[in-house]
C-alpha cells in the first residue's frame, strides 16, 4: 500500500508546484477589449485547419505577439476544391488542455484522490482531438464497451480494483466534458463575431456546437445529424432559460438579504454572478435567509468585519451613499433551476469540499460497496428520490452540469476584459482550489500550453504521415462505408481480421474515391435538408 | 342561402328591437349591419382561426417586412395574399384570461384577471389551471373551462356557440368547452409508437417536449378535419411563444418559435387550399396581447407578496392562486392549487391565524399589473377591537373604551352590512328556486346518451346543467354561511363581551374580504393596532388617530425601491402606477360642473403630484364618452368628499397622454374636453401606452350599460381595490421567474397584438391590404360574423370595414358600442 502514499505525495508536491508558478505569473495588466477570431491554414491533401484565438484579458502571456491565443481548431475536409457543398467538418482539438502525463493518469485511478497531479507536462505532444465530427458515435460504443467492461471484468474482481477502474473512469469522462464543454464555450462566442463567417458558416457553427453539446451525454453521439439544429435550438433555448431565471433569482435573493448582485459575463450575455455585501451593512444583526444562495449569514460573521482582502467602493445613488463592498460569493448563471456556487469567498474550500463529499459519497457507494443505479433497483429508487427531493430544494445534483459551469467560468476569466484586474487574480486563486479531478490542468497555464499545443498540432498538420495520412485513411473509410452496408463492412472487417491481415479489401484509386465521396457527401447534404424542414 | 338567411334574421331583430324601445344609434347600426351584410358579407363558409398567445405585433412585423422575410408564409399569406391590421390593440387588460375572453365572445370584459375570488367567500375563479378542469371532466363533473363557466352564467356565448355543435372543431385552450381525449391520444400514441425509434431516441436525447406532443396531435386533427365540408368553426391555439417570451428574450431562441409558427401557417394554408370548401374558407390568425421582450434588458421581478407579508406592507396573510417560487417547493407539484396563503411573521393582530384570515388577495399571473384586493378596512378595526376584548388583560376603563368603540365602529357600518346580509339572503331565496327548478330539470335528463346524441352534444349540455346546480348549491352554502356571520356581528350587545364568552372567529367571517374598499380606506389602511397599543383620550374614549397602525397604499406602494438594479435601462421604482374606481355620488360631488351626467370614473396615481381622474358617461347616442382630468394630491374623506388640486397638464401624468410624440391631437385643448372613445382611440393609439385610457375603464369599471341583460348579482364581488402597473421591465411574478418578458400592463409593446386574415378567391377578403385603422379586441368576432353572414347588430364592437368591403358608413372603432 505505500505506493498510494507516494502517488499523494508527488501529486501534492505537484500542485504546490503549480501553485507557485501561478503566483509567479500573475501580473495585473490593463484589460484589453475581448475578441475571438478564426483563422485558416491549408493542411496537405485538402483540408484546412480553422482556429479559434481570444485575447486573453489581464496575462502578459499572448499579447507580445498581437496573435492571441489559440484555442480550438477544427479541421475541415474540402477535398481540396473551393465548393462547400461537398466540404465536412472533422476533428476537434481543444488546445487549453494537453495530454494527460502518466502520473495524472495513476493519480486519476486512485480513488479519493481529489487534487490535481500535473508534475510533468504533455503540452508538445501533438494534442488528441475532443471530438470527431463525423464520427460522433464511436466515443459512444467506446464508452458503452468500458461499462460492460467495467461491470464484467473489474466490478467482481474486489473493491480495489473495482474503485480505481472506476475512479479513473470517472476522471476520465469528467476530464473530457471538461474540454467539450470549453470548446463550446469558446466557439458560442463566434456567435456574435459575423466576420467570423467567411471562415466558418452559421450552420457549421450550429452543428459543430451540437455536436460538442451532445457528446457530453452518454448516448448523444447517436444523434442523428438531422436532429442538430433541433439539439443546438433546445440546448441554446435551456441555456438562456437557465441564464434568465438565475440572474433573477440571484438578485431577487440578494435584494432580500440585503446584499449586492453584480451579473458578469462575455458578449453581454450574463453567466456569472457576484454577490456583495457593505462592510458598513455586515456590522448589524439582520434576518438573513440562505436558502438558495448555498452561504453563511455574512451579517455578524467576525471574517467580514476582519475582511482584508478585495473590496471595492461603490457609491448608490438610491440610497445616497458610498459603501465599501466586500464580495461573499460567485456564482455560475448557467445551471439548470439555481446558481452554482462556485467560489465562496469567506470559506475558500467549502465548494471543493462539498464537492469532494460529492465525488466521496459515489466513490464509497459504486467503487467500494459496488452499487449500481441498474444492477440495484432499490439504490436505484432511493437516489432517484432523494435526487429529485434535493433538486425541489434547490440543490446542484447535476455533475455535469457542474463542468460545464466550472469551465464557464475558466473562459470568463480569461477573455472577460471589463473584469477588475486585481479581482481577478484574487478569483482565479480561488478557482485553482476547486478542481478535484488528477486529469486537469491548472487554468493558469492554459494559455501558455494552447500555444506549444498549436504549434505541435500545426507540425503534425503539415507532417505527411501525420495529420495528412490521418485524413487519408478516414476518407477511405467514408468511402467504405458508403459503399458497403453494415453486413458487409463487419464481414470485410471480420476476414481482414481472421487472416491476421492477409486479406485486405481494396478500394480505387484517390481521385476515383475523392469522386465518390464528392458525390456522396452533397446526396447527404441534400436529404439532410429536407429532413430538418420535415412536417411533423 | 345563408345571406337571406342573416338578413331576415337581423330585420327581425331590428323589428322587435323597435318595438322593444332600442335607441335609435342601435337601429342605424343594424341598418347598416344589414345593408353591409347583404351586399359584401357571407362569402366565408368556414373559418379557420389560428389563435397565437402573446404574439407582439412588433415582432412579427420585423421579420415579415424583411426584403428576404425570415416568415415566409406568414409574409406571403397574409401579406401578399390576404390582409393585416397594422393597429389592432388588446381592450383592457394585456392578460390572456380576460383578452381571449373579449376576442372570443365581441363582449365587454366579465373576466378581469387570470384568477379572480369572491370577495365575501373567496371562491377561486382560475381561469389559467387546466388541471382541474382535465380530471374533472374525465370524472364527468364538469364540462368546460371556469372561464366559459363564468360566461356561461352570465349569459356571454363564445363565438363557436354560434354554431351548431357538430360544425365545431375547438382545440386546447383558455375559453375550452368540453375535451377531446382522442386528441391527446392520438398525440401519446404518435409520440411513441407511430414514429420511427430513431426518430424517438433523438428526441429523448435532445430533450422530450410533451407540449409539442399535444400541439402536434392538435394539428393533425385539424389538417384533418379541414379536408371535410362539415365543420365550418375551427381553431387552434398555440401558447409557445408566449411560453417562451416570457423564459427568454434570446433573440435566435424567440426567431426560431416563430419559424415554427410560419411552418405550421403554411400547413394549414396548404391544407385549405386542398380541401374542398378552398375558396369560402378564412384563415385567420389572432394574438391576445403582445409581449415586452427586449433583447438587451432582463425583466425584473418584485415579490408583492413579501412586501405586503412584511411590517411595511401591513404584515398581511396573503392568498395567491399558486405557491410563490413553485419549483423549490414539493407542495409546488399539486397541479389543483388555487389557493395559497403565505403567512406573515409580522401580522400585528392575526398571528397564527393566516388559514382564516388571508387579508390581501392578490392576482399575479400576467406579471405587468397585480390586481390586489384587501380586506374591508371596517372590518380589521372591528377585528383589532374584538382581538383586544378576547385578551383578559383588557380590563376597566380600557375595556369600557374598547366595548364603546367597537359598537361606533358597528353602527359606521351596519347601514352597508344589514344591506349585504339582506342583499344576499334575498339572492339566495332566487337562488334557491333556481336550483329547485334546477334539480328537476336535472332529473329529467336522461341517464344513458346514444352515439347520435354524443355526437350532438347533448351529454355535454346535460353535463352543464348538473355542473350549474353543483356551483349554485356551493355558492349557496357559502353565502349563508357568510351572511349568518354577518348578521352574527351585527346582532352584538355590550353584554356579549363579558370575557371568555365569545371568540372574534364567530364574528368576523373566516375567509372573506368584505366589500370593496374606498379611496379613504386605502389611505388611512388599518394594519393593527398602534406599536404602543390601543390609546386613550383624556375624555376616556379610543383615541382612532392614535390607536391604529394605518397605512396608506398608494404611498407606500410607490415609494418601493430596489438596491439591485444593474440595468441603465431599467428605473429602480418597480411601481410605476396604481388605479382604483371612485364611485359615481363621490365624483359628481367632486365636479358639479359635470352634473349627474357622469357615470363612472378611475382615479389613476402616479405620484402625489401627478395624478389623473378618468370620467366615463355616455352620449346621446349610446355611446361612451371620457374625459381625462389631471389632478394632484387627492384625498378621500370619511364622508367620501374628495379632495384634489387641478394642475396644469405637463409631462409625466399617468399614460404620459401630451407629451408623447405620437400623439395625434388636434391641439392641446382637445385633451381637456370630453370625447367619444373612438375619437380618443385615433388620437392615441400609437403612443407608448396606447388605448391605455380606454383600457383602464374596460379594466376598473362595470359596464352599466349591461345591466339586466346579463342579471349576475355576482359580479361586483370579483372586484378587486387596487391595480398596479409595474414600471417598464419590471413585473410582478412570484410563481416563478419571467426574465425574458412580460405583459399585463397598457404599454404599447404590450397591448399591441395580431390580427392577420387571408381567404379563398370567393370570401371577399382583400389581398395585400393593410389596415391602418386601429381596432381593438371588440372588433374580431363582429367582423367574423359579418364575414359569414351571420351579423349580430347588439355586439358592442364595431366591425373590420375594410375587411368587409368598401367603406359604406364607417362604424366607430375601437369598441364604440355601448357598455
Amino acid at each position: 500500500m505505500r505506493w498510494w502514499w507516494a502517488i499523494f505525495v508527488g501529486a501534492g508536491l505537484a500542485a504546490a508546484q503549480q501553485d507557485s508558478e501561478e503566483s509567479k505569473t500573475r501580473r495585473p495588466v490593463e484589460p484589453k477589449s475581448s475578441d475571438f477570431r478564426v483563422e485558416r491554414s491549408a493542411v496537405p491533401g485538402g483540408a484546412e485547419l480553422l482556429t479559434v484565438f481570444g485575447h486573453a484579458a489581464g496575462s502578459t502571456d499572448d499579447n507580445t505577439e498581437g496573435a492571441g491565443i489559440p484555442l480550438v481548431s477544427v479541421l475541415r475536409d474540402t477535398l481540396g476544391d473551393s465548393n462547400p457543398e461537398n466540404d465536412r467538418l472533422r476533428y476537434v482539438w481543444v488546445l487549453t488542455a494537453a495530454r494527460p502525463t502518466w502520473l495524472q493518469r495513476v493519480a486519476a485511478a486512485t480513488p479519493f484522490y481529489y487534487w490535481r497531479a500535473s508534475l510533468f507536462k504533455n503540452a508538445d505532444r501533438v494534442p488528441s482531438p475532443v471530438l470527431d465530427l463525423s464520427s460522433a458515435r464511436r466515443p459512444v460504443w467506446s464508452a458503452l464497451a468500458g461499462s460492460v467492461t467495467q461491470l464484467i471484468a473489474f466490478d467482481p474482481h474486489g473493491a480495489l480494483l473495482r474503485s480505481s477502474t472506476r475512479s479513473y473512469r470517472n476522471n476520465t469522462r469528467d476530464h473530457r466534458q471538461l474540454h467539450l464543454l470549453e470548446g463550446l464555450a469558446i466557439l458560442s462566442q463566434l456567435e456574435n463575431a459575423p466576420e467570423t463567417d467567411s471562415h466558418l458558416t452559421q450552420s457549421d457553427l450550429l452543428a459543430i456546437q451540437a455536436r460538442l453539446s451532445l457528446a457530453s451525454q452518454t448516448l448523444g453521439g447517436l444523434v442523428s445529424e438531422s436532429h442538430l439544429p433541433d439539439a443546438y435550438m433546445k440546448q441554446r433555448t435551456r441555456s438562456m432559460e437557465d441564464r434568465g431565471h438565475n440572474w433573477e433569482l440571484l438578485r431577487q435573493r440578494a435584494e432580500a438579504n440585503g446584499l449586492f448582485f453584480e451579473p458578469f459575463g462575455l458578449g453581454g450575455s450574463p453567466t456569472q454572478a457576484l454577490v456583495w455585501v457593505a462592510r458598513e451593512d455586515a456590522g448589524s444583526a439582520r434576518n438573513f435567509d440562505g436558502n438558495l444562495l448555498s452561504m453563511a449569514n455574512p451579517f455578524g460573521d467576525s471574517r467580514i468585519k476582519n475582511w482584508t482582502g478585495y473590496s471595492e467602493m461603490r457609491c448608490l445613488e438610491t440610497e445616497n451613499r458610498c459603501v465599501e463592498l466586500i464580495p461573499l460569493a460567485l456564482y455560475s448563471l448557467d445551471h439548470p433551476k439555481v446558481p452554482l456556487l462556485l467560489v465562496d469567498f469567506r470559506d475558500t474550500r467549502a465548494p471543493k469540499r462539498r464537492e469532494m463529499i460529492r465525488h466521496a459519497t459515489v466513490d464509497v457507494l459504486s467503487g467500494i460497496i459496488g452499487y449500481s443505479r441498474w444492477g440495484n433497483w432499490p439504490y436505484f429508487a432511493g437516489t432517484w428520490t432523494w435526487s429529485f427531493v434535493r433538486s425541489r430544494h434547490g440543490v446542484a445534483n447535476s455533475r455535469a452540469a457542474r463542468i460545464r459551469a466550472y469551465s464557464q467560468v475558466r473562459q470568463w476569466l480569461a477573455f472577460d476584459p471589463m473584469l477588475d484586474p486585481e479581482l481577478r487574480a484574487d478569483l482565479r486563486r480561488r478557482l485553482e482550489t476547486l478542481g478535484v479531478n488528477p486529469l486537469e490542468d491548472s487554468a493558469a497555464n492554459e494559455a501558455r500550453f494552447a500555444k506549444r499545443q498549436f504549434a505541435a498540432l500545426d507540425r503534425y498538420a503539415q507532417d505527411p504521415r501525420g495529420l495528412v495520412q490521418r485524413l487519408e485513411r478516414d476518407r477511405k473509410a467514408e468511402g467504405f462505408a458508403y459503399d458497403h452496408g453494415l453486413a458487409a463492412r463487419v464481414g470485410l472487417n471480420a476476414a481482414y481480421y481472421a487472416t491476421l491481415g492477409l486479406y485486405q479489401h481494396r478500394e480505387d484509386n484517390a481521385v476515383a474515391l475523392k469522386i465518390r465521396i464528392d458525390g456522396a457527401r452533397r446526396a447527404s447534404r441534400s436529404v439532410n435538408a429536407v429532413s430538418t424542414d420535415a412536417t411533423p | 342561402m345563408p345571406l337571406r338567411k342573416t338578413l331576415v334574421e337581423n330585420v327581425g331583430r331590428w323589428y322587435i328591437g323597435m318595438h322593444r324601445g332600442a335607441n335609435k344609434g342601435g337601429m342605424i347600426l343594424v341598418i347598416t349591419a344589414i345593408m353591409t351584410a347583404s351586399v359584401f358579407g357571407g362569402g366565408v363558409e368556414r373559418v379557420v382561426i389560428l389563435k397565437v398567445d402573446g404574439l407582439p405585433e412588433r415582432v412579427l412585423e420585423r421579420y415579415t417586412r424583411e426584403a428576404r422575410p425570415r416568415l415566409p408564409n406568414i409574409s406571403q399569406i397574409f401579406g401578399r395574399d390576404g390582409t393585416s391590421l397594422e393597429n389592432f390593440y388588446v381592450r383592457g387588460l394585456s392578460l390572456s384570461a380576460p383578452s381571449w375572453s373579449m376576442l372570443d365572445t365581441g363582449q365587454h370584459a366579465e373576466i378581469r384577471g387570470n384568477v379572480q375570488y369572491d370577495r365575501y367567500t373567496l371562491r377561486a375563479w382560475d381561469y389559467l389551471n387546466f388541471f382541474p378542469f382535465y380530471v374533472g371532466y374525465a370524472m364527468s363533473r364538469r364540462v368546460e373551462m371556469p372561464g366559459v363557466e363564468l360566461l356561461d352564467q352570465s349569459g356571454i356565448p363564445l363565438l363557436i356557440d354560434r354554431f351548431p355543435y357538430e360544425q365545431r372543431y375547438q382545440g386546447i385552450q383558455l375559453l375550452q368547452r368540453g375535451i377531446r381525449w382522442s386528441t391527446l391520444q392520438s398525440g401519446l400514441h404518435s409520440k411513441f409508437t407511430s414514429r420511427p425509434i430513431r426518430e424517438l431516441f433523438d428526441e429523448w436525447q435532445t430533450g422530450l417536449n410533451m407540449s409539442s406532443t399535444i400541439y402536434e396531435a392538435g394539428e393533425r386533427d385539424i389538417l384533418r378535419e379541414i379536408q371535410g365540408t362539415q365543420v365550418r368553426y375551427l381553431d387552434f391555439f398555440n401558447g409557445e411563444y408566449d411560453h417562451l417570451a416570457h423564459l427568454t428574450a434570446d433573440r435566435t431562441v424567440q426567431l426560431h418559435e416563430l419559424e415554427r409558427l410560419d411552418a405550421l401557417v403554411g400547413r394549414l394554408w396548404r391544407a385549405i387550399a386542398a380541401s374542398p370548401l378552398a375558396g369560402s374558407t378564412a384563415l385567420i390568425l389572432v394574438s391576445d396581447h403582445g409581449m415586452n421582450t427586449s433583447e438587451d434588458t432582463i425583466s425584473q421581478g418584485y415579490n408583492l407578496v413579501d412586501w405586503f407579508s412584511s411590517s411595511v406592507g401591513g404584515g398581511h396573510h396573503v392568498l395567491t392562486n399558486r405557491h410563490p417560487m413553485t419549483e423549490f417547493k414539493l407542495k409546488g407539484l399539486d397541479p389543483f392549487v388555487s389557493e395559497v396563503i403565505t403567512p406573515s411573521r409580522d401580522s400585528a393582530y392575526l398571528s397564527g391565524k393566516s388559514a382564516a384570515y388571508p387579508t390581501v388577495v392578490m392576482d399575479l399571473d400576467g406579471n405587468e399589473r397585480a390586481s390586489i384586493a384587501l380586506r374591508e378596512n371596517g372590518l380589521n378595526v372591528v377585528h383589532v377591537l374584538l382581538e383586544q376584548l378576547s385578551d383578559r388583560r383588557t380590563t376597566g376603563a380600557l375595556r369600557i373604551a374598547v366595548v364603546d368603540a367597537l359598537f361606533a365602529a358597528l353602527d359606521r357600518h351596519r347601514a352597508a352590512w344589514s344591506r349585504r346580509a339582506g342583499e344576499i339572503n334575498a339572492n339566495l331565496i332566487a337562488l334557491r328556486q333556481r336550483m329547485d327548478a334546477q334539480e328537476d330539470l336535472v332529473a329529467s335528463q336522461p341517464k344513458k346518451w346514444t352515439r347520435r346524441q354524443r355526437d350532438l352534444g347533448l351529454d355535454k349540455a346535460a353535463r352543464r346543467e348538473i355542473e350549474h346546480l353543483e356551483r349554485w348549491r356551493e355558492d349557496a352554502r357559502r353565502d349563508s354561511q357568510y351572511a349568518s356571520i354577518l348578521e352574527r356581528l351585527l346582532a352584538l350587545t355590550p353584554a356579549d363581551f363579558d370575557p371568555g364568552k365569545f371568540k372574534a372567529e364567530d364574528l368576523i367571517p373566516a375567509k372573506s374580504l368584505g366589500g370593496v374598499n374606498s379611496i379613504h380606506d386605502l389611505q388611512n389602511y388599518v394594519v393593527g393596532p398602534a406599536l404602543g397599543g390601543l390609546v386613550l383620550t383624556a375624555d376616556g374614549s379610543i383615541d382612532e388617530e392614535k390607536s391604529f397602525r394605518r397605512i396608506n397604499y398608494f404611498a407606500a406602494l410607490s415609494a418601493i425601491s430596489v438596491r439591485n438594479n444593474v440595468q441603465k435601462s431599467v428605473l429602480p421604482q418597480p411601481v410605476e402606477s396604481i388605479a382604483v374606481s371612485i364611485s359615481r355620488e363621490a365624483l359628481i360631488r367632486a365636479f358639479p360642473e359635470e352634473g349627474a351626467r357622469i357615470e363612472d370614473g378611475v382615479w389613476f396615481w402616479r405620484s402625489p403630484e401627478r395624478q389623473a381622474v378618468i370620467l366615463t358617461r355616455h352620449n346621446a347616442m349610446g355611446r361612451l364618452e371620457l374625459r381625462y382630468v389631471p389632478v394632484a394630491h387627492l384625498t378621500q374623506d370619511a364622508a367620501g368628499d374628495l379632495r384634489f388640486e387641478r394642475p396644469e397638464w405637463t409631462a409625466g401624468f399617468p399614460l404620459e397622454i401630451p407629451e408623447d410624440t405620437e400623439l395625434n391631437a388636434p391641439s392641446k385643448e382637445w385633451l381637456s374636453a370630453w370625447h367619444d372613445e373612438t375619437a380618443w382611440f385615433k388620437t392615441v393609439h400609437r403612443t407608448r401606452y396606447s388605448n391605455g385610457l380606454i383600457g383602464i375603464v374596460e379594466a376598473l369599471l362595470e359596464s352599466r350599460a349591461d345591466e339586466g341583460v346579463f342579471p349576475d348579482w355576482r359580479r361586483g364581488r370579483l372586484r378587486s381595490d387596487l391595480l398596479v402597473f409595474a414600471n417598464d421591465h419590471w413585473n410582478f411574478n412570484v410563481r416563478g421567474f419571467n426574465p425574458g418578458g412580460n405583459h399585463g400592463s397598457f404599454l404599447r409593446t404590450s397591448t399591441h397584438s395580431v390580427l392577420l386574415v387571408a381567404g379563398g378567391k370567393d370570401t371577399g377578403i382583400p389581398k395585400g391590404l393593410r389596415i391602418e385603422t386601429p381596432y381593438d379586441s371588440l372588433s374580431f368576432v363582429p367582423t367574423i360574423l359579418m364575414l359569414m353572414g351571420k351579423s349580430e347588430p347588439n355586439l358592442p364592437g364595431p366591425v373590420i370595414q375594410e375587411l368587409i368591403g368598401p367603406s359604406v358608413e364607417p362604424r366607430p372603432t375601437g369598441g364604440g358600442g355601448a357598455r
